[in-house]
């Protein structure tokens, strides 16, 4: 009994170790799943750097983004089948820390995308690879501010400017809605622009000139994003409107279909991502335009990093780059390659 | 509207009759929180956010219309939510590939009649407990979604777009309507609840339905095919899931997989909030639509004061235990 034992554990270990010598890695990619054609391309791109460096990929995730739970089993079925490498986009910055740990303690190279994961992983997390949220939020500031410039500088009464993001909790709706309060604080003169709206961005200044009002639905469904939309477009002297990702985008395109306040000459509307209600609203020119992020080059350079961890070679965390797209532009195909719908 | 309890008369027995009703009291409390949000809301009270209350309520109201008459038969339905999102995905998929809109609006209605049916199959021929039967239904449908649509979010044909017509059963807009929109779907909606009110306060079925929330045994006895009844209220109740489909498709035009968890029970509390029994057997209609309007003048109209979102919540759940409550208080009260 004990000799067949030794036997299978034997078998096993030549069984896992045989892709490395045949030259084929295997890599467990565990996304956030299929919801949005966002991780469709993500997962385009992983199967073309597999197929480019001669890798099996195997990509998968939960059914929804607020599926925590079956993600972290999910991660957890990846690291016991001891593959060569592990891409990883988390859904909780701390729900998978424990299983990272462990796949450090296995040796098996961790390379994160879209999310990253906080606190100590032991090691395990060799790259990240994303886009600068921060950044892209950041560039949605610049268009905006560029945009709306004359009347943004020293206007007679205080203008407002709206953000809707979906919620407090993901890190990179977070940073897109940080990224952009940011940079229109700084454009507009921080002594001059109050934040106000939500307790988690407040930085309220008396007497601003430019008032940006953050809205944060109580939870993510249609009808609460709807409801802080119109709350959010009724405020005086609205200039622009900006949602931190394609769910928030929606709610705004949705509602100004009763209130008709965005287009040229109105309101300026911008958006993130590309989703297909989206992507439709700036080509009519109902949004000003939107931040696009570039999903295939985010899953393409995860597996190429992986890859090269594998082999032993030095990698860092990648900024992967956003595009602005408008009605002016959206055809170009650099851009239209990121517009997946 | 059935009232099974003995009601006082007299000149002050009319005012207490008045507000031992709970539909009176939920339609008073419907009213003050309007004319609340008018005065303090900043521009609560004008056509936009009038239209924006009434998107958020066909849905839930749908829901709600269906799910009491399964209150009523003492039964509960925990998939209705679910059910919708997974009639939405198919009929979405359907359009999707290229199937006549309408086809694939009917055919949304039927897949719902079909769930109902199922539930009702559950619960009165192979005797099941409804919250049980429903709850699988509710697992049932979430992965059915899931399956059909290979977990991606599916997209309904832009207003715009030649098979966008379907948007105009819920909403028109445009320069060809008085003051730019038309809310089709209150008429819609008002139409319905009226045809079921009379139905579930009128006629046979409704009376049976009625009968077997109050006693189930002694409806059975007094020979009324109980499992007949029992099986048309679920129908009905997936039948309006469907219905509640379209409304949602129509409104938010972009529905995800796995998603629908949640609003069941912002359906059944509607009803209960507009004096609907948890136990059966005592209801209506239009008291079910009352509360699902408090519940949505509430979640309108709170952003409006000033209130950060999170208090809708905080505020819709004291509203449900305090409508509870206030009926539980008037029948102690008949009772003695």
């Amino acid at each position: 009994m004990k000799k067949r034992l030794l036997l299978a554990a034997l078998f096993a270990a030549a069984v896992a170790t045989l892709p490395a010598f045949s030259g084929q890695y295997h890599i467990e990619v565990v996304s956030k799943g299929f919801q949005h054609d966002f991780w469709k391309q993500v997962n385009l791109g992983c199967n073309a750097a597999g197929k480019e460096f001669g890798a099996t990929v195997n990509f998968v995730g939960p059914p929804s983004e607020s599926h925590i739970s079956e993600q972290v089993e999910q991660l957890s079925n990846a690291i016991n089948k001891r593959p060569d490498a592990i891409c990883f986009a988390a859904l909780d910055r701390e729900a998978s820390l424990d299983l990272i740990y462990q796949a450090g303690a296995a040796r098996i190279p961790v390379v994160t995308f879209d999310s990253d994961i906080g606190g100590d992983t032991g090691g395990a997390v060799l790259a990240f690879v994303a886009t600068d949220n921060k950044q892209a939020g950041a560039g949605a500031a610049v268009e905006m501010h560029a945009r709306l410039k004359n009347q943004l500088a020293n206007p007679a009464q205080p203008v407002h400017i709206a953000v809707l993001s979906q919620d407090t909790t993901s890190q990179s709706v977070g940073d897109r809605t940080v990224g952009f309060i940011e940079r229109m604080v700084e454009l507009c003169g921080a002594a001059n622009t109050s934040v106000e709206g939500h307790v988690k961005y407040e930085k309220k200044v008396s007497g601003a000139k430019v008032v940006i009002d953050v809205g944060i639905p109580a939870e993510t469904t249609d009808s609460a994003a709807n409801t802080i939309a119109q709350t959010l477009f009724n405020r005086p002297n609205l200039l622009g409107i900006y949602g931190s990702n394609e769910f928030a985008a929606k709610a705004i395109v949705n509602t100004n279909e009763t209130l008709n306040k965005l287009g040229p000459d109105k309101i300026v509307g911008i958006g993130f991502d590309a989703g297909s209600l989206q992507v439709q609203a700036v080509r009519d020119r109902t949004l000003y335009g939107a931040i696009t992020q570039n999903p295939f080059m985010i899953g393409y350079l995860s597996v190429k990093t992986a890859i090269e961890a594998i082999k032993g070679q030095k990698v860092q965390d990648i900024a992967v780059p956003f595009y602005f797209y408008n009605a002016d532009n959206m055809d170009r195909p650099e851009i239209k390659s990121c517009l997946y719908d | 509207m059935p009232d099974h309890v003995a009601l006082p008369r007299g000149r002050t027995g009319r005012l207490k009759r008045v507000f031992s009703n709970q539909r009176t009291v939920a339609l008073l409390a419907l009213i003050v929180l309007f004319l609340f949000f008018c005065v303090a809301g900043d521009n609560f009270a004008s056509y936009p956010t009038f239209m924006s209350i009434l998107d958020a309520s066909y849905y839930i109201g749908l829901l709600a219309v269906g799910v009491t008459f399964i209150i009523m038969t003492g039964g509960i339905d925990l998939s209705c939510g679910t059910v919708m999102i997974c009639c939405a995905l198919i009929s979405g998929t359907l359009i999707k590939a290229g199937w006549p809109v309408a086809l694939c609006l009917v055919i949304c209605v039927l897949l719902g009649v079909l769930f109902g049916l199922l539930n009702g199959f559950m619960v009165a021929v192979m005797g099941l407990p409804a919250f049980i039967a429903t709850l699988g239904t509710m697992m049932i449908t979430r992965g059915l979604g899931s399956i059909v649509t290979a977990t991606a979010s599916v997209t309904f044909p832009q207003r715009r777009a030649p098979e966008g017509w379907f948007r105009n059963i819920f909403k028109v807009l445009g320069p060809d309507v008085p003051w730019g929109m038309l809310p089709t779907g209150l008429i819609l909606l008002a139409a319905l609840a009226a045809v079921m009110g009379v139905i579930l306060g009128k006629t046979r079925p409704g009376r049976y339905i009625t009968a077997l929330g109050s006693n189930k045994e002694a409806t059975r006895l007094s020979g009324i095919d109980t499992v007949t009844w029992e099986m048309l209220a679920y129908v009905i109740g997936g039948g309006f899931a469907g219905l509640a489909a379209i409304s949602y498709a129509a409104t938010y035009s972009t529905v995800l997989p796995s998603t629908g968890n949640g609003f069941e029970l912002d359906a059944i509390a509607g009803a209960v909030i507009g004096g609907t029994s948890l136990s059966g057997g005592l209801g209506s209609i239009s008291g079910t639509i009352i509360g699902v309007f408090i519940m949505s003048v509430l979640k309108t109209g709170l952003p409006f004061v000033g209130l950060q979102p999170h208090y809708q919540l905080l505020f819709t759940g004291i509203v449900l235990i305090i409508a509870v409550f206030v009926d539980v208080l008037n029948r102690r009260r008949q009772k003695t």
